[in-house]
């Protein structure tokens, strides 16, 4: 095999190279110590300190990625790490950061949730995440399955920790679902590198494998299919999100956070590489007629019909958020699709956002849990009057998950739409303008099952006799809210501090 | 810092600085919250007063409407100017301005917000809270009238939904989750349309004078190159600017919404989609039937105050948007679809007062009276002559103050008995005097008589209408016949109505409301009297209004056929 050939170098070369190449993983090295550290220090920290001191040291590792990551700065051009194993480039930086940031606002949200935790916690918070950190990078069908699978991994465990019957039953769910879905992704793989020969998306002869007039048609979608699969199910895209709401019920509630964001993020970024790939070689499926924007588009739309209906019948708060970020999940994905630029900065953009968005409303559900001792709508009746300052939070928040103004919701969605016409009118799919029109038409269903949070909580009256269990407790999960909140706001009328982030980073 | 110069913001952001005020009292000085709502109003209704009084009106006048140079009070700022790679950039503004369509809604919104505040005197239920959300009402409804940046007028035109949600549903009647949440789908859903064609347009346009700048070009030169496709892509400026997206100079050639090889959908002309995007809604919120259905229960569930803000702006604020977004942007919209928006009008008429006709719930027969006394906006409208334009803005004042008036009348029982049905009163006039004075008088404003500022209206709209088929030949005249039936049945429902309840035998349902029912209070007459002055003004003195319109709406109507018919032609493809 031709590709192979490069490979087999001395082992001084290689493990040259891998040296060479290290400064560049500084973030996940970081990330990694801070687990193994988060282990070491559940053995030898006091009782009365382990929570506090573990969130403390992952707090610090996550920072120090961070660190590691503005530092090094944006690569020129697109590097190839580890044996080409890893492509590093604007997507993959962008998309790190918002997992970090997103692994960093799970930590803070932590932080006062569960006296109890174990110690293991921390160190598959930190696992996970640098699985996600790996998964916009991945270039190699091995890597990516190898991050996806670690990610996966980690996120069945945390599931389980809210412990019980339901922690139990939710864990054991996604673990089903993800391994089911994680062996078809491999069999995909497994197809891929039986067509090509290579493991390695970028090469030439990954490519040309594919373009060869011996491989069957059908074979090679079905093996492109299956691996998309996998990644589909990360985000949570119907049909493969039976799981969501189940795990997001039974995980504790930062892990819910993290599930809606983190994983699903590094998973968009994944299916964009990927994708591009693909696209890039374009002319293939041209050929062959395939039109990816007309599968993927489609399977968009359910996500946003499914997931808006869905959480419509919803009482319990978590399944509601869970179908919500089911919806969600086909707006990213409808903007993944324009493959345009205007669409990866409105895919970014709207991911930034969808993140402030959705651990505020799960840290607000966290508060609204502490004060009523449930989940359940029926458990916020008449709470508006009780609990001004995080009824109003929540307010907020709903109108910037509905995407109205003047939240940044609605500015998200602005770009979003506008990149979805864009696309469209400049000669592409008419899938984009179904996309479009679906994501209209859904909104004003998300308005419906967004707004009933405020209605519960204003215009029900409370039961006889309904008390409070932990009035004006909880500050922590309170000012981080309000913060959250307060930048929902801002990023309103100042659009510009996050467009001008994104754009620092060129996609193509 | 001149003051005079930012008469627009202080207008608009005066009731929020009181709300904001408010806010940050302690719970014990609560109490002062109809204060602020009254001071912070009222400062507005001044503010409305200078701007009304330093606006030039008269045939004299600057016209605005499609030109920037024409509006009066202009502020604008640069509100963000984002880089978009190969699309170029996207700018929006901090833009307000008056002209001679927006002026008299501002006063009229003002002046109806001020009463609103007087009329909430008997809230008690967590005061707080409603004067908060009254107040950022009164902002975001006076924004939406002048601003003429389509991103801020949308952020108004949306935002202006949640506190409109939350004053239904708090301090509402028995049904009023259910009324609340109908009005904002019916609302919102409505609005999507209008995003969605806000899009379109400002992807397809350009703000000239930022790109000139961008792409150093001298700024006459600019739309000829643009027109010639000589402009790189990322030198465009995309702007939400309404006055800019008006003229199709700006359009880019080939986009969606442009003229000259401008897109289809469905084998229709985009530019013609996107005009019944923006009609639809405009049109939920005006309301006219069909999609009225959120108004009736949204009106009877609201309290007084809110059922008048409603009623007297809320309404016109459909009508204002009708006139500056579809017509003015894409006025072929506007003839091509004469007969069907005058047809919706005439049906609006009909159907709301046949619906006026057979209701028991005397807040309910008011409220189809302003579906069909909306229609006539539409009738106006629709024909495009001076005088149905100048009708459509008369009767959106108009209906304003005597739909004010009419929800004040109905307050008024309401408070005293807590009991709206007609059937339930009869000979009112023996213990009410006053109120039976006051009710015969608005009742007989609505219905056109002559003398009440309803009569201008009504007389401007049919007039215009009557004109259309020989002047612009856009509306069939048996449509504008049909349409007169309304007039027979508005003052069918209405004498109907003040006979049953007013005349006759004294009458009422239980016996402890015979006590109830004293008289007007000095507050009620505080408000019932200007409004009742300002019919009587309007419906003597037309040229009062009048005067601060007709410049507008002569350029309105000249540009409206003009531009239309020569944007039609070049849709001749798709029709």
């Amino acid at each position: 095999m031709e590709t192979t050939t490069p490979q087999i170098a001395s082992l001084d070369t290689v493990l040259q190279q891998i040296l060479q190449d290290l400064p560049l993983l500084l973030p996940e090295l970081a990330l990694s110590a801070g687990a193994l550290l988060a282990i070491l220090g559940a053995l030898i920290l006091p009782r009365q300190w382990r929570h506090q001191g573990l969130a403390a040291l992952s707090l610090l590792a996550i920072g120090g990625a961070l660190y590691l990551l503005l530092k090094g700065g944006l690569p020129a051009e697109p590097q190839y790490l580890l044996g080409r194993t890893l492509q590093l480039d604007h997507l993959a930086m962008a998309f790190r950061l918002l997992v970090l940031l997103s692994g960093g606002l799970a930590v803070l949200f932590s932080v006062r949730q569960h006296k109890a935790l174990f110690a293991e916690y921390y160190a598959l918070l930190l696992g996970l995440l640098v699985a996600a950190n790996l998964m916009p990078m991945a270039s190699n069908l091995l890597l990516i399955y190898l991050s996806v699978e670690t990610a996966s991994i980690c996120a069945y465990l945390l599931t389980a920790f809210s412990g019980g019957r339901q922690g139990a039953e939710a864990g054991l769910k996604y673990l089903l679902f993800g391994a089911v879905a994680s062996a078809i992704m491999l069999y995909g793989m497994s197809l891929l590198y039986g067509f090509t020969g290579t493991l390695d998306i970028t090469a030439y002869a990954f490519k040309s494998g594919l373009l060869s007039l011996n491989i069957p048609v059908l074979p090679v979608l079905l093996a492109a299919l299956l691996v998309l699969a996998g990644f589909l199910f990360k985000i949570s895209i119907v049909p493969f999100h039976l799981w969501a709401p189940d795990a997001y019920q039974g995980a504790p509630l930062p892990i819910a956070a993290l599930f809606s964001t983190a994983p699903k993020l590094a998973g968009l970024a994944l299916l964009l590489r990927f994708l591009s790939h693909f696209m890039e070689s374009g002319l293939i499926f041209a050929g062959l007629r395939f039109d990816w924007q007309l599968i993927l588009g489609a399977l968009a739309i359910a996500s946003m019909l499914i997931g808006n209906l869905a959480a419509v019948w919803q009482q319990d708060v978590r399944r509601l958020l869970a179908y919500s970020s089911i919806a969600h999940s086909g707006l990213l994905l409808a903007g993944v699709l324009v493959f345009r630029e205007l669409g990866y900065k409105a895919l970014l953009f709207y991911s930034a956002i969808y993140l402030l968005m959705n651990f505020a409303a799960f840290i607000l559900v966290s508060i609204l849990k502490a004060e009523t001792g449930g989940y359940l709508l029926n458990d916020y009746k008449g709470l508006g009057s009780r609990l001004p300052l995080t009824s109003v939070l929540v307010v907020v928040v709903m109108v910037a998950l509905t995407g109205l103004p003047p939240t940044a919701g609605f500015t998200a969605k602005l770009f979003l739409f506008s990149a979805l016409w864009e696309g469209y009118s400049s000669g592409g799919s008419k899938m984009l303008l179904y996309l479009l029109l679906t994501g209209i038409a859904t909104s004003v269903v998300a308005l419906f099952y967004y707004l009933k949070i405020p209605y519960y909580l204003y215009m029900k009256k409370a039961p006889e006799g309904m008390q409070l269990l932990a009035t004006g407790g909880r500050v922590w999960e309170r000012v981080l809210a309000s913060l959250l909140c307060g930048l929902l706001l801002v990023f309103f009328f100042k659009a510009d501090w996050v467009m001008n982030w994104i754009n620092a980073f060129t996609i193509r | 810092m001149a003051l005079q110069h930012h008469l627009l913001t202080l207008l608009i952001f005066v009731p929020l600085l009181a709300a904001l005020v408010l806010l940050l009292l302690p719970a014990r000085l609560a109490g002062l919250g109809r204060w602020l709502a009254l001071a912070g109003t009222g400062l507005q209704l001044a503010l409305a007063l200078v701007v009304w009084i330093g606006f030039q009106s008269g045939i004299t006048a600057p016209a605005g409407v499609f030109a920037a140079a024409g509006f009066q009070f202009v502020e604008k700022y640069n509100w963000f100017h984002l880089p978009l790679g190969e699309l170029g950039y996207l700018s929006a503004d901090y833009f307000l301005g008056v002209d001679g369509l927006s002026a008299s809604l501002v006063l009229l919104a003002a002046l109806v917000m001020f009463l609103g505040a007087i009329s909430s005197w008997t809230i008690t239920q967590n005061q707080k809270g409603y004067f908060a959300l009254y107040l950022l009402l009164s902002s975001t409804v006076l924004g939406c009238f002048v601003a003429l940046d389509l991103l801020l007028f949308y952020l108004f035109f949306e935002f202006m939904l949640l506190p409109m949600y939350f004053l239904i549903g708090m301090w509402g009647g028995p049904r009023r989750a259910y009324a609340s949440i109908k009005f904002f789908l019916y609302t919102f859903g409505g609005s999507l349309f209008i995003l969605l064609a806000i899009i379109g347009l400002y992807i397809s346009g350009i703000d000239p004078e930022a790109t000139a700048a961008m792409a150093d070009l001298p700024l006459e030169q600019l739309q000829l190159s643009l027109q010639r496709g000589a402009l790189e892509s990322r030198d465009m400026v995309h702007s939400f600017n309404m006055l800019h997206l008006m003229d199709v100079d700006n359009l880019i050639p080939g986009s969606m919404l442009s003229l000259r090889g401008g897109g289809e959908l469905w084998g229709y002309s985009a530019r013609l989609l996107a005009f019944l995007a923006l009609l639809i809604g405009f049109l939920v919120k005006l309301p006219a039937a069909p999609l009225h259905t959120w108004l009736p229960d949204a009106h009877v569930e609201a309290p007084t105050p809110i059922s008048v803000v409603l009623a007297a702006i809320l309404l016109k604020i459909g009508g204002y948007g009708l006139l500056r977004l579809p017509y003015s942007l894409i006025p072929e919209g506007g003839i091509y679809f004469a007969p069907l928006v005058a047809g919706i009008g005439v049906f609006s008429i009909l159907y709301g007062a046949f619906n006026a006709l057979a209701q028991s719930d005397l807040k309910k027969l008011i409220a189809y009276s302003s579906v069909s006394h909306m229609g006539y906006v539409l009738l106006g409208l629709a024909a495009l002559t001076v005088e149905g334009v100048s009708g459509a803005l008369y009767q959106m004042f108009s209906h304003g103050l005597i739909s004010a008036a009419l929800f004040l009348i109905a307050g008024v029982l309401y408070d005293r008995t807590h009991d709206r049905l007609i059937e339930n009163y009869s000979g009112l006039a023996q213990r009410m005097p006053g109120f039976t004075v006051v009710v015969t008088l608005v009742f007989f404003a609505s219905l056109g008589l002559p003398g009440f500022s309803g009569f201008i209206a009504e007389v401007l709209v049919f007039f215009g209408a009557f004109r259309s088929p020989s002047a612009n030949g856009l509306l069939p005249y048996w449509m504008v016949i049909v349409a007169t039936l309304g007039l027979l049945l508005t003052a069918a429902y209405y004498l109907w109505t003040l006979q049953r309840m007013f005349f006759g035998k004294f009458f009422v349902r239980r016996p402890e409301w015979e006590v109830a029912l004293q008289d007007l209070s000095p507050r009620e007459w505080g408000m019932l009297l200007p409004l009742l002055a300002g019919i009587l003004l309007l419906g003597l003195f037309p040229n009062l209004l009048l005067d601060s319109f007709s410049p507008a709406v002569e350029t309105f109507v000249q540009e409206m056929l003009s531009r239309g018919r020569s944007n039609l032609v070049l849709l001749t493809r798709f029709i």
